[in-house]
């Protein structure tokens, strides 16, 4: 394997940027902005522990992409070919964070330092790339765990123990990374890795393709893993027809599109694990943003006592710390949105080969939509409730319902703008420059809203989104808002109903290659 | 007279052309679960030919092509392939094996030029000259990424991937399934040519038998996971035949004890028999036993197919 096609497979210039954004950009945030940490701390802590991880996931992606591939066990030497190269990446960087670290200031022993990165880098070597909820609910907890590690006590006591035991740093942290370069390309768990059942693909993958590529790309992804999950499920009795004959009532039919899109696996399970787990970031930056935001001009951060406080107090209408809760609710009405019309694309663009007519299965997707952004919503609308909550009853605040009053206005606002949006994609399915200028749109305000709210909220300035939020809740406001999510509804019926009047239902979306 | 059917199918292989053959299997069996897919499969195929890999759905090729590049262990039973345990595959023998899937998942977020590049980068003996050729002959685009192909163009990629080393082992499993007959025509061709220059064994597992015989020398078949033919098959071609008795002066018996008859239509006057028998004499035999008219004609391996894989059944 030459240097080139090495490249060619890790794309250097996407794992750069990806990888040193999340270490230095979050990581950064993360340490010294959640954490508190000093100047000096957040640097070395960054480069001896956040850095290394992040890293690591990254330089890894690309190599496990080709190990869990059945031409990984057919290239000659490829085993051997994917450690050497992996290693001389993981030393450029390696030694690179270690130099980085000579010049943070603070008082680090060099052997703990360099213990800490080599477990860093390897770590994720043993990354299984399973994508069941056990796994990828372990992956978080470890994150979370390691996010907590950075906080002021443990960071402290990490200090302490590193200048203490700085030789059994670098013994734990040489064992560790000696495991896990053996496990990580160990002939047998190779063999595992190419026989696993799951398409997997790195982050890189979707960096470096077009946003048409990038759609490809999801699509195959999500279709082959569910694929495979629904062949996987109990042998393939499970994957037949279990329900008798198919009446023509609307009930029968939608059952037959959720087991067209599922197989015979558990509804509930499948509803609520994928937006659960693309949410938890979601709220992971809600909960870093807001004290990013408040820490500006305040020394040593918040603890996280603190950062509850103010999020119960903002919660109830008129509390303050408004930028805290306007940037959550912000997020809560994103990530419902994007949760939504993520799933309802996948729904509604899927080829459809049922024996019904083009009428009936607008009006059974129809209603296939409305149950999928129903559900979702009440979701995100359960995320928030239990992320106010939580944060009112840590902090020592007696419960009441009046917690709720602006988090209410999530939920409500989230199903009409969601419905537009999957109505703007049945309308606009046939032209991608409109598509894509749609998702362009979308991005752009997702993206900036949380800047001008950020602007507001250092001008002193009344926030748009608490106003909003507070007149959701009045006569007028619900009036209003029923009327929206009505029409909505009805915009949606008819773009539907165009859509699959003369749609290609083998190819919904007719600039897509036939069977990517 | 040989005996029909299961008498060709060796029970183990031929101890003389083991130490040649590419792929020698040994008492092979492979479970998934409960389900058997091969079961007690013998097997030494000859070097240098070009092997038909037969069998209905579920009959096992797929598990016996993997297990044989390696891809998989055997519950039980060995397999060397190039003179190695299958499992234990290295450079030395990687670099002489080729498998083409019938769904190869490869790295999609790569143009096909990318992923030739890429596979090019581990094999020394990489033909670009071959490869050039090959793109052309296939009709495709190496600039498209893999994501973006159709099932047929994803199985043209395959076959590049897996041939252009020059391997002299070539698995092909449904290798021509989703191509239009001309690249299926051109892709015979190079077969052929892959193996008159190099004296490569192929190993063709397809359904598109008309295709398959024009070009196989060899043929093994298997039913519900064993073993049911190993022949060469100039000598199938040779017994295997179609027999039309028609019969002016009375009616011919519903069912005919003779072994080698295999299968019987028509009505009472006329009876078209599916035969296996090398014995030049028998037709003659036949005939002048129910007094009737006889005309022979030679089976093609597609009307070849359901005798040669049915035969457990059919003696049950």
């Amino acid at each position: 394997m030459t240097l080139r096609a090495y490249l060619t497979l890790l794309r250097p210039v996407a794992t750069l940027l990806l990888a040193g954004s999340y270490a230095f950009g979050f990581g950064a945030a993360l340490v010294g902005v959640f954490g508190g940490a000093s100047r000096a701390e957040t640097i070395h802590l960054v480069l001896a522990l956040v850095a290394p991880v992040v890293f690591g996931i990254f330089l890894v992606s690309p190599v496990h992409e080709v190990m869990h591939r059945e031409l990984c066990l057919l290239l000659p030497g490829a085993r051997r070919a994917l450690r050497r190269w992996h290693l001389t990446a993981l030393a450029t960087v390696g030694t690179l964070f270690f130099v980085g670290t000579e010049f943070s200031g603070l008082a680090f022993p060099r052997a703990a330092t360099l213990g800490l990165i080599l477990a860093g880098l390897t770590f994720p070597l043993l990354d299984k790339h399973a994508p069941t909820p056990a796994a990828l609910f372990l992956k978080g907890g470890l994150l979370a765990a390691g996010a907590a590690c950075l906080r002021h006590g443990p960071r402290t006591l990490l200090i302490e123990a590193a200048n203490a035991q700085p030789w059994l740093f670098l013994a734990a942290g040489a064992l560790c990374a000696a495991f896990c370069l053996r496990h990580g390309f160990c002939d047998e768990k190779l063999r595992a890795r190419s026989r696993g059942r799951y398409v997997v693909l790195s982050v890189q993958s979707f960096a470096t393709v077009s946003p048409t590529g990038f759609l490809e790309l999801n699509r195959y992804l999500l279709s082959e893993n569910i694929r495979r999950t629904c062949a996987s499920r109990n042998g393939s009795d499970s994957r037949n027809w279990t329900r008798g004959p198919v009446g023509s009532s609307l009930r029968d039919w939608l059952a037959v599109l959720h087991h067209t899109r599922f197989g015979a696996a558990g509804r509930i399970g499948q509803l609520l694990i994928m937006p659960l787990l693309t949410s938890l970031p979601g709220f992971a930056c809600a909960l870093v943003l807001p004290a990013f935001l408040q820490t500006k001009g305040t020394q040593g951060g918040f603890s996280f006592a603190e950062t509850c406080t103010r999020l119960s107090e903002a919660s109830r209408a008129g509390g303050e710390h408004t930028a805290t809760i306007a940037l959550l609710l912000l997020f809560g009405l994103l990530i419902g949105i994007s949760a939504i019309i993520t799933q309802a694309r996948a729904v509604l663009f899927q080829p459809q080969r049922l024996p019904i007519a083009r009428s009936h299965l607008a009006h059974c997707m129809f209603f296939e939509l409305l149950r999928l952004s129903a559900s979702l919503t009440a979701i995100v609308a359960a995320e928030i409730a239990v992320l106010v909550t939580a944060a009112t009853l840590l902090s020592g605040h007696p419960f009441s319902l009046a917690l709720f009053a602006r988090p209410a206005a999530v939920p409500l606002l989230t199903l009409p703008l969601a419905l537009l949006g999957i109505a703007y994609l049945c309308l606009t399915a046939r032209s991608r420059p409109l598509l894509l200028g749609g998702f362009l749109l979308a991005f752009t305000i997702g993206c900036g809203t949380p800047g001008i709210i950020i602007a507001q909220a250092e001008k002193h300035e009344s926030l748009f989104i608490l106003r909003l939020a507070d007149a959701v809740l009045t006569p007028n406001g619900l009036a209003i808002l029923f009327a929206t999510t009505a029409a909505a509804c009805a915009l949606l019926w008819l773009a539907l109903r165009r859509h699959f009047r003369t749609c290609d239902l083998s190819r919904p979306l007719p600039w897509m290659a036939r069977t990517a | 007279m040989p005996s029909p059917a299961l008498a060709s199918a060796p029970s183990a292989p031929a101890t003389d052309t083991a130490d040649a053959s590419p792929v020698v299997l040994r008492s092979i069996t492979q479970r998934f679960g409960k389900h058997t897919a091969l079961s007690d499969v013998s097997l030494a195929l000859p070097a240098g030919r070009i092997i038909g890999l037969l069998g209905r759905n579920g009959a096992g090729k797929t598990t016996l092509l993997h297990i044989a590049a390696g891809l998989l262990p055997p519950t039980s039973g060995d397999c060397t392939t190039l003179g190695t345990p299958s499992g234990k595959l290295d450079t030395p023998q990687l670099t002489r094996l080729g498998l083409v899937q019938q769904e190869g998942r490869y790295l999609e977020w790569m143009t096909v030029r990318q992923h030739l590049d890429f596979n090019a980068s581990f094999y020394p003996s990489w033909d670009r000259d071959l490869e050039k050729r090959l793109l052309e002959a296939l009709e495709l685009d190496p600039k498209r990424k893999i994501v973006q192909l159709s099932p047929g163009d994803r199985q043209k990629v395959g076959i590049l991937l897996g041939t252009c080393h020059r391997p002299a082992l070539l698995l092909l499993d449904e290798p021509i399934s989703s191509l239009d007959p001309i690249v299926r025509r051109r892709l015979l061709d190079f077969l052929l040519e892959l193996l008159r220059d190099d004296g490569a064994t192929v190993v063709i597992s397809s359904h598109i038998l008309n295709d398959v015989e024009k070009i196989v020398d060899w043929i093994v078949a298997l039913e519900t996971g064993e073993l049911v033919e190993n022949s060469p098959f100039d000598l199938l071609q040779e017994s295997y035949a179609e027999w039309t008795l028609t019969s002016a002066a009375g009616a011919l018996p519903a069912t005919f004890a003779e072994p080698f008859v295999l299968s019987r239509q028509g009505d009472a006057h006329q009876a078209v028999l599916h035969v296996r028998t090398t014995d030049t004499d028998a037709a003659a035999r036949l005939a002048a036993a129910h007094r009737a008219e006889l005309r022979t004609r030679p089976l093609n391996l597609d009307e070849m197919f359901p005798l040669l894989t049915d035969q457990r059944r059919r003696r049950a």
